[in-house]
């Protein structure tokens, strides 16, 4: 075994899981291994978890099998025998009164050899791998026994798993087991299978300088040629009975090698795709048995900023979250998820490009450089927000409207954050609310007036149910005062920041503060910007980008609105 | 009776030619070549013609020349123009292909009970419309709509030699067709419902197909030639099967029963090196797929022209084990007590029919 990375979040889901009443929790951790021989550990669960089915196929299926995981309350306990136990290649165990992981081995005469991992850097990730998504669609019609379900789930299943399955990526198409054939087909003249690497990698090249993941979407086919002869027949049945129909539009997402070899892509994809298959056998039963859970299933794949990879649970597409909270539960049980966040909710949806709202750009500071220098502490905004800004939706709110569009922005963060199914308000929407509450006149309705911190939170509390806290300044030099507030905020709570002073609203993203000296920076979203969602042209005028403390007049009063997460699941 | 890729594309007159340029004689020419062309492009599913120009082939008696005229029925108002007749060097590409059939309906009202036949038809359109959301493999390659498949370097060892006595009269270049189902199909509607079912039908069987295209067609015309000939067959054959039973199967029967539509077989001529095809019911034999060459087309097909080993009958043992139902598996519905449906006669008379029209068509090619 060459090296052993652990994602990080990982490591502090492990690190951070209350252990609620035993001493001893044991579980399999689950991840990758390349052609190099390198592990990467992703994701672990408990074994006392309750969930009704495998909890493996809510993961991707290419992740495999490493090891075990055990957690101690105290001592080692029983680690000894756990780890005589373990198939796996490694075993990783956490003592949470030492805050001790350790690493262990097979060597050689040696069961178990402790060993030394690396933490896992998002760019050792971005270069080592791609993320597949294969998007289908499936009816499922079956009579309504729980056997029959699981005959038709099988009989998909077996399907998808032939050499008929097709995957098909712009001009390639890929077949499963096509016994080393690269490419069942090409388009548009001959392209060599090593014409097909190079074009697969020299994209993949391109985009890991923007920090993410290259990402490949295929489309599913299913060949309905064959070598049999026998004439077709019609078996015509008249029988009364009952039948479950249900669609399910699934999504496979599935992490490949980029030393994996194109003969293997097929193999790979129909393996996701049959996971998924097989996890809708369990809603498709609950259907059966129980008429509330009834709607179209639909895959959801969530990657959390807190758990670092993809989840993929499916749903029943028009059922309301709050009838799923259990189902949920179980799942951050089992998965060592806080239960004090939304991660695997219907909005927590990973956004592949294309799936994006292309009129409000995403996390426009990712690409920005955090000002980290010796004796500063950083925080910034966790997960997701969408940059609300002047003249979106062709709504012109020039001098006016700023408070408007940070609040926009704030409702962004937790909408994407899986908080709320609300809409992103709009300008007449909030000053509606704002007369509901009676904080304003039925004649705000339709005005240009501006709104400050104090609206914010109130519109927050009433079309959300967010509450906020708020931090008053006679003086923007006197916000050098409130840096370890904000830096705990954003490392805590991690909502952006909406602030008002003078004429002007904006965004607070992060912080960088020097508790020695006092220096502060601030990552700012400036929502006065009113040009098209250009992030170079955003980024290269400092629309959004780190300002010193001399950014804010001297001769402002400022409130700052802190939204607060709910905590819930 | 047409593989994919042939269409009716006219009538052949032999008479004085003075009759033919009779203008009424004219509008009862472009009345029929109208309602022939409206039939095959509208009973299909919509499996149009490819080109509204429809051609007379005339022998003249007195002349004793043999000619050719044409009219656009896409045009109101078009008149019969003369045309040339050329020859030219044979460059027909033949298409095969084998499609699995695994599509199971379920009737969802009692309505559908009404009528078989309609209801079948029904399903069929629609399953008709998810064809065209397939990708056609030509030779396992995928292509562009506009692209040329044909090359005589990639192609050139897939030919099919015919030979008349001991000279060949002609080499056809023969391309396998595969066709890949979109399990991406953006028109599936979102459905999840407990309905009541009160019956159901599982095609499952292999349709044998074949498709001709002249070589440099653009691919679209090779993928139109395969959906066309799936579609036109599954089409006759239920039709030709419904036509042939004694009375319509109804849900007042509550036996399961197995309807063994006709198969279909190919015919070559001595002359031509393109395929009819043609279908036999139980019970039919070769021989009987010979006559009805001779009796219709008058065309003399030697047994060993005939392909009748593409399509098998399905055995009947297969069915009666519970296990081989796919989707819809019950151990009450595929008892031992099976049934296969009995036919009358009467679709010998539709067959005939249907001949007559595309012999036009063929002597015409």
């Amino acid at each position: 075994m060459s090296a052993i990375y652990i994602l990080p979040q990982l490591l502090k889901l492990i690190k951070t899981y209350k252990i609620p009443d035993k001493n001893e929790y044991t579980g399999d951790v689950y991840g990758l291994q390349d052609s190099t021989g390198d592990v990467f550990v992703m994701s672990a669960f408990l074994n006392s978890h309750h969930l009704q089915h495998d909890p493996t196929l809510l993961l991707p299926s290419s992740f495999i099998k490493l090891g075990i995981l055990a957690i101690f309350a105290e001592s080692k306990g029983t680690i000894n025998s756990a780890l005589e136990n373990n198939t796996g290649m490694i075993a990783i165990s956490y003592t949470k009164s030492e805050d001790d992981v350790e690493v262990f081995v097979k060597a050689g005469d040696e069961n178990r050899k402790k060993t030394k991992y690396q933490i896992l850097e998002d760019k050792e990730l971005f270069d080592r791998f791609i993320i597949a998504r294969t998007c289908f669609k499936h009816e499922f019609v079956c009579r309504d026994k729980t056997a029959d379900v699981k005959h038709c789930v099988h009989e998909i299943k077996e399907e998808i798993l032939s050499e008929n399955s097709y995957f098909k990526m712009k001009n390639f198409l890929f077949q499963n087991k096509c016994n080393g054939k690269i490419v069942k087909c090409e388009a548009n003249g001959d392209v060599d299978s090593e014409d097909l690497v190079s074009s697969l990698c020299k994209g993949s090249k391109k985009k890991a300088s923007v920090n993410r993941f290259d990402i490949l979407f295929f489309d599913l086919f299913y060949n309905k040629t064959c070598g049999y002869s026998t004439a077709p027949v019609a078996q015509v049945n008249f029988k009364k009975s009952k039948i479950l129909r249900t669609s399910l539009e699934g999504e496979a997402v599935s992490y490949i090698s980029k030393s994996l070899p194109l003969s293997s892509l097929g193999d790979h994809l129909s393996r996701e795709v049959a996971h998924q298959i097989q996890l809708s056998e369990y809603w498709l039963v609950k259907q059966l048995h129980d008429s509330k859970y009834l709607g179209p299933l639909k895959s959801y794949p969530v990657m959390h900023f807190s758990v670092g990879y993809m989840l993929v649970p499916i749903y029943p597409a028009t059922l309301h979250d709050d009838t799923l909270k259990e189902y949920r539960k179980l799942i951050h049980l089992t998965f060592l998820l806080p239960l004090d966040k939304p991660i695997i909710r219907k909005m927590n949806t990973f956004l592949f490009p294309g799936d994006r709202d292309t009129r409000v750009l995403v996390n426009p500071h990712q690409s920005i450089q955090a000002p980290i220098s010796e004796g500063y502490e950083v925080g910034t905004v966790q997960g997701n927000y969408g940059y609300h800004h002047y003249m979106q939706d062709k709504f012109d709110d020039n001098k006016w409207g700023c408070a408007y569009r940070s609040l926009q922005t704030l409702v962004s963060w937790f909408r994407m954050q899986g908080y709320t199914e609300e809409p992103i308000p709009s300008h007449k929407r909030i000053q509606q609310t704002l007369v509901d509450i009676h904080d304003k006149p039925s004649s705000f309705v339709g005005s240009k007036q501006w709104i400050g911190s104090t609206e914010v939170g109130f519109v927050l509390e009433n079309l959300l149910g967010i509450t906020s806290r708020f931090i008053s300044v006679s003086s923007g030099s006197d916000l050098a005062m409130k840096g370890r507030e904000l830096v705990h905020h954003f490392r805590t709570t991690g909502t952006p920041i909406m602030i008002g002073g003078g004429v002007l609203a904006h965004t607070i993203l992060g912080v960088s503060w020097n508790s020695m000296s006092g220096d502060m920076k601030f990552l700012i979203l400036d929502p006065h910007y009113t040009g098209p969602e250009d992030l170079n042209q955003i980024l290269k005028h400092g629309w959004c980008g780190w300002k010193g403390l001399d950014f804010w007049s001297k001769n402002a009063y400022y409130n700052l609105c802190l939204p607060q997460r709910p905590l819930t699941l | 009776m047409l593989p994919g890729g042939l269409d009716i594309c006219g009538l052949y007159i032999i008479g004085p030619l003075s009759d033919l340029n009779n203008f009424a004689n004219q509008g009862k020419l472009k009345g029929i070549l109208s309602s022939i062309h409206k039939i095959s492009s509208a009973q299909y599913f919509g499996t149009k013609e490819s080109s509204s120009e429809k051609l007379i082939l005339f022998g003249c008696t007195k002349s004793l020349k043999v000619g050719i005229k044409s009219v656009n029925l896409g045009e109101s108002g078009s008149t019969f123009a003369s045309g040339d007749l050329k020859t030219q060097e044979n460059n027909w590409l033949q298409i095969n292909y084998n499609y699995s059939l695994s599509c199971p309906m379920y009737f969802s009202s009692e309505k559908n009970l009404q009528s078989l036949r309609k209801s079948v038809m029904t399903y069929l359109q629609s399953w008709a419309q998810s064809l065209k959301n397939t990708i056609i493999l030509i030779d396992g390659k995928c292509y562009e709509e506009s692209d040329i498949c044909w090359s005589p370097e990639t192609n050139s060892s897939k030919t099919s030699k015919r030979k008349k006595g001991s000279s060949e009269i002609s080499v056809l270049k023969v391309v396998d067709a595969e066709i890949l189902e979109n399990l991406n199909n953006n028109e599936s509607k979102g459905v999840s419902e407990i309905q009541d079912c009160y019956g159901s039908v599982l095609f499952s069987g292999h349709v044998a197909g074949r498709g001709y295209v002249i070589d440099k067609a653009p691919a679209s015309a090779y993928f139109d030639a395969v959906r066309n000939d799936l579609i036109r067959t599954m089409y006759s054959r239920w039709e030709m099967h419904c036509d042939s039973l004694i009375e319509e199967p109804h849900g007042s029967s509550t036996e399961p029963v197995l309807h063994e539509p006709p198969r279909r077989l190919f015919l070559k001529g001595k002359t031509s090196i393109i395929s009819l095809c043609d279908y036999l019911f139980p019970g039919d034999s070769i021989k009987d797929a010979c006559q009805s060459a001779k009796e219709l087309f008058d065309i003399d097909i030697e047994e060993e022209n005939i392909e009748d080993n593409l399509e098998n009958w399905a055995d009947l043992n297969e069915f009666r084990k519970p296990e081989t139902v796919s989707t819809f598996r019950d151990e009450e519905v595929f008892e031992d007590n099976i049934s296969v449906v009995k036919r009358s006669n009467a679709f010998q008379f539709f067959f005939g029919g249907i001949a007559a029209l595309l012999g036009y068509a063929y002597c015409v090619l």
